[in-house]
């Protein structure tokens, strides 16, 4: 009988340890990238409120990446995708999948203001695969290995390397 | 579709359809990723 309380603290540590551990778990799971490089004042928005972005910091699927007055932020995806933002812009990781072992991957994105480059990563080299980002004057699609940019309705190719990536016919969209 | 690096487009409003793509100059390319640059 003496070892009945011992017994049930050992219970409730264990039990206290495997919550824990799961709430690791689950966070690391919705995990889809981590805070790269940071100049000045810039954010990590989810559901739960608005952070500042940190080095190191994780970035979850529905999170808002925003930047404010000569702001840099930089994030780089599971798949060594990389999206840098310039000031007071603003993106949505709308959905991102990447799963190597199936060869699935998809980005999408939704950018409501400012400049960003977009670098792809490995997703691109999945058998299906799909990456897109709509911004407020268009849908761009992007297919290979390619880098982009968007200033203030202007899409760009980087001169750093032969890419081919851009607006795929029929899918623009047009915002009123 | 820009296929080529340094193309660029231009989309004057959401209610207007991408232009065709053109290979940039130098110093707009520069001045574009500028806007997203490092420093």
């Amino acid at each position: 009988m003496r070892a009945l309380p011992s017994l049930l603290a050992f219970l409730a540590a264990l039990a206290l340890h495997l919550n824990v551990y799961g709430a690791q778990a689950a966070e690391d799971a919705s995990r889809v990238g981590v805070v790269d490089k940071v100049e000045n004042e810039a954010q990590v928005i989810s559901a739960s409120g608005a952070v500042t972005a940190t080095v190191g910091a994780p970035v979850h699927l529905k999170d808002e990446l925003r930047t404010g007055a000569n702001a840099r932020l930089q994030v780089t995806f599971l798949d060594e995708t990389q999206l840098t933002l310039g000031e007071h812009a603003s993106v949505v990781i709308d959905r991102y999948v990447y799963d190597p072992d199936r060869g699935i991957g998809e980005t999408v994105l939704q950018a409501t203001k400012g400049a960003f480059r977009f670098a792809t990563g490995r997703i691109k080299e999945m058998k299906d695969s799909n990456i897109a980002v709509s911004t407020p004057f268009a849908d761009i699609a992007v297919r290979g290995h390619r880098i982009l940019g968007w200033t203030a309705g202007q899409i760009w190719g980087s001169a750093a390397q032969r890419e081919s990536h851009g607006l795929e016919p029929g899918r623009e969209r047009h915002v009123g | 579709m820009l296929g080529e690096p340094g193309q660029g487009t231009d989309i004057p409003s959401a209610l207007d359809p991408p232009g065709a793509p053109t290979t940039w100059p130098a110093g707009k390319v520069a001045r574009a990723i500028a806007t997203v640059a490092l420093h």
